[in-house]
């Protein structure tokens, strides 16, 4: 009778699962310390970003991302985590499966009102299969790859993923299928609970897991949940999360709707406040497929009243009608009288400024931040986005925010000592040894101060920064075959040209020394011609040309290299648009011109 | 031969001076230009030019 009761005391408490349950179960963590990934991980865009570590929810460095980005597994993954932090506007997280299948994850942009270290900023992703695997009714299915689609600088961090490496199973493994099956049934919920068969790969072990519970969700879909989750409230939560997608299109819970995470059109209050109350009966059913587990921390505090177990509560459908008229009545307001003066002085503190630096925290700081201005996503339209708004016009800065933004940069540029009576050409030398030593990182970092600040403000800065700065310019350029996307970006918006053309540029460079020469002075020329609006590389290489053709116009005008390479398909391909365009600006006048001289001549003439 | 000659070089500076605007324009052009552009539009430009004058008394 002992063993008996023993047993059964034993079969119902569920044993909890353990990471080592599954044989040869391998954890990967990817912590994005270096631009090394961890074997099996491929991803697709980003760069290691460490200016600023353990902030939204990161750990050390994390991967900066800004646009749509593609991780991908090469093994069986059947369980992944992670999280996305810096979020300002909606962006969404697919995951893609074995089976053909995909799943979207549509999120809100994250709060950035907390501030610095933004330790809340962020959201957590968690997609597993394990449970699943383990019914044998079920097909294998794994995670074959994820896509975070972000439009504003972002970070990933904290990803691990699982997947079984069979090398490490023991083949002579006897095979033992253990089933239990438990009923609790209490007034909304009905408990069932079944330890299925081993995971996927490995079908030869000896495993339990705990219960899993099938719930019917408010609206009317089934679910699977284990017991923690219901006595957590994950599944009021998820029913919230439903029902406020239908509601608001927002996949959240009320606290994060209160809380105000959701852009919702504010409604007209009226007299009448009318409460509708509205729940239903929970019913245990089938299973879950969307399982994501995505806490925030507010709901974490929450988490200690939605702790208590789910109570029988009889369906109510009721409505609470108060009348604002009838308060005022019982609670009969006295009128105050608030008299105002003739003259109002009104006293407005300068913290506009710092709260712009706020709202656009990552500004500057996130490779290719700039490239894509919070300000300006959220004004322009989709609609109107084409190749020409990559090259952003330059903000115009505020006296006190190009002071800032230049002593930014002297910061990160560090001028090389040089003897006081060293020679200009021992300077130029020193500062080409510099920069030659400099990282891409660095470089970048450089540019990116840069465009901050904008080439033509460079003005404030010293001469010694402007070689500096000069001598990065030509070192991107150089290097412009090793950067990444991003990288190419940013040293175009320096050249402000769009970003294919960095590459025509770099390939003009080698060839033509007129072009050569324009890069060689673009930021000295750009800071000369601080009040020239627009003013770009395409200018410089004009100012170039003519002063050439000024020295020795024969030789400019007669110097025909390589005309055997030119073919009618690929002229005007070694030109950027910018410079197209320049170029069209002057020819169509021209030819104009000839077309209403010609004809004014046969005018006169009849 | 020679005055006939300094005669076709007297039309020709003539000829030259009527299209200065527009060897102006084309110059300009040719400046702004870069690469394969430029070397074309300069080429053209000379080539055009010098057909221009040694049709004269063809073109009259």
């Amino acid at each position: 009778m002992l063993f008996r009761l023993c047993l059964a005391f034993f079969l119902l408490i569920p044993s909890p699962v353990f990471a080592e349950e599954v044989p040869g179960e391998v954890t990967v963590n990817e912590g994005f310390e270096d631009s090394t990934y961890e074997t099996g991980l491929t991803v697709s865009t980003g760069v290691i970003y460490c200016d600023e570590q353990d902030r939204y929810g990161t750990t050390g460095c994390s991967l900066g991302i800004g646009s749509s980005t593609l991780f991908e597994f090469s093994e069986n993954v059947y369980e992944v985590g992670f999280i996305v932090g810096a979020v300002n506007n909606s962006y969404t997280v697919k995951y893609y499966y074995s089976d053909n299948t995909d799943e979207t994850i549509q999120k809100s942009g994250q709060d950035n009102s907390e501030g610095p270290p933004w330790a809340n900023m962020y959201d957590s992703f968690y997609k597993s299969f394990t449970d699943y695997n383990n019914d044998e009714a079920n097909t294998d299915k794994f995670i074959t790859k994820f896509e975070v689609n972000v439009s504003d600088p972002t970070v990933v961090d904290t990803l691990y993923w699982q997947y079984v490496d069979e090398s490490t199973i023991p083949t002579t493994t006897t095979s033992t299928t253990t089933t239990t099956t438990t009923s609790s049934t209490t007034t909304t919920t009905t408990t069932t609970t079944t330890v299925p068969p081993p995971p996927p790969p490995p079908t030869t072990t000896t495993t339990t897991l705990p219960p899993v519970v099938i719930v019917t969700m408010d609206d009317g879909s089934e679910a699977e949940y284990e017991v923690y989750e219901i006595e957590d409230g994950t599944v009021e939560r998820d029913n919230e999360r439903k029902a406020n997608e239908d509601k608001y299109d927002c996949y959240m819970t009320d606290a994060q709707i209160e809380r105000g995470d959701c852009d919702i059109p504010e409604e007209e209050s009226e007299e009448e406040v009318i409460i509708i109350v509205d729940e239903e009966e929970y019913d245990t059913k089938e299973e879950l497929s969307d399982d994501d587990d995505m806490v925030l921390e507010l709901e974490l505090e929450d988490e200690v009243e939605e702790l208590e177990p789910i109570k029988e509560e009889e369906p109510v459908e009721e409505e609470v009608e108060i009348d604002v008229e009838i308060l005022e009545e019982e609670f009969d307001f006295e009128e105050v009288v608030i008299e105002i003066p003739d003259e109002v002085i009104i006293i407005i503190e300068e913290e506009i400024i710092e709260e712009e630096l706020v709202e656009d925290e990552l500004d500057k700081e996130i490779p290719g931040d700039d490239i894509i201005r919070e300000d300006a996503i959220q004004e322009e339209d989709v609609k109107d986005q084409d190749i020409q708004e990559e090259v952003k016009e330059p903000e115009e800065l505020t006296e006190e925010e190009v002071a800032v933004e230049v002593a930014e940069i002297e910061q990160v540029v560090e001028v090389p000592i040089v003897e006081e009576d060293a020679t200009e050409e021992e300077v130029a030398e020193a500062i080409e040894e510099y920069v030659e030593e400099l990282e891409t990182e660095e470089v970048i970092e450089v540019l990116e101060e840069v465009n901050d600040v904008g080439v033509q403000n460079l003005e404030e800065v010293s001469e010694e920064v402007q070689e500096v700065i000069q001598a990065v310019v030509e070192e991107a350029i150089e290097d412009v075959e090793e950067l990444t996307e991003e990288q190419v970006e940013v040293v175009a918006e320096v050249l402000q040209v769009e970003t294919e053309d960095v590459e025509i540029i770099a390939e003009a460079v080698k060839e033509d020394e007129v072009v050569a020469e324009a890069v060689e002075e673009y930021v000295e020329r750009a800071v000369e011609n601080a009040d020239v609006e627009n003013y770009t590389l395409a200018d410089v290489v004009t100012e170039v040309q003519y002063e050439a053709f000024l020295e020795n116009p024969i030789e400019i005008l007669v110097d025909f290299d390589n005309l055997g390479d030119i073919t009618i398909a690929n002229i005007g391909d070694d030109m950027t648009t910018d410079q197209k365009e320049k170029a069209q600006e002057v020819v169509v006048p021209v030819i104009l011109t000839r077309i209403a001289s010609m004809a004014a001549f046969i005018f006169r003439r009849s | 031969m020679i005055k006939k000659l300094w005669a076709w070089l007297i039309e020709a500076i003539k000829e030259t001076l009527n299209l200065s605007w527009t060897l102006v324009g084309l110059v300009i052009a040719t400046l702004t230009l870069t690469g394969s552009a430029q070397q074309v539009t300069g080429l053209a430009t000379i080539i055009t030019l010098a057909i221009w004058l040694l049709t004269i008394g063809f073109r009259k």
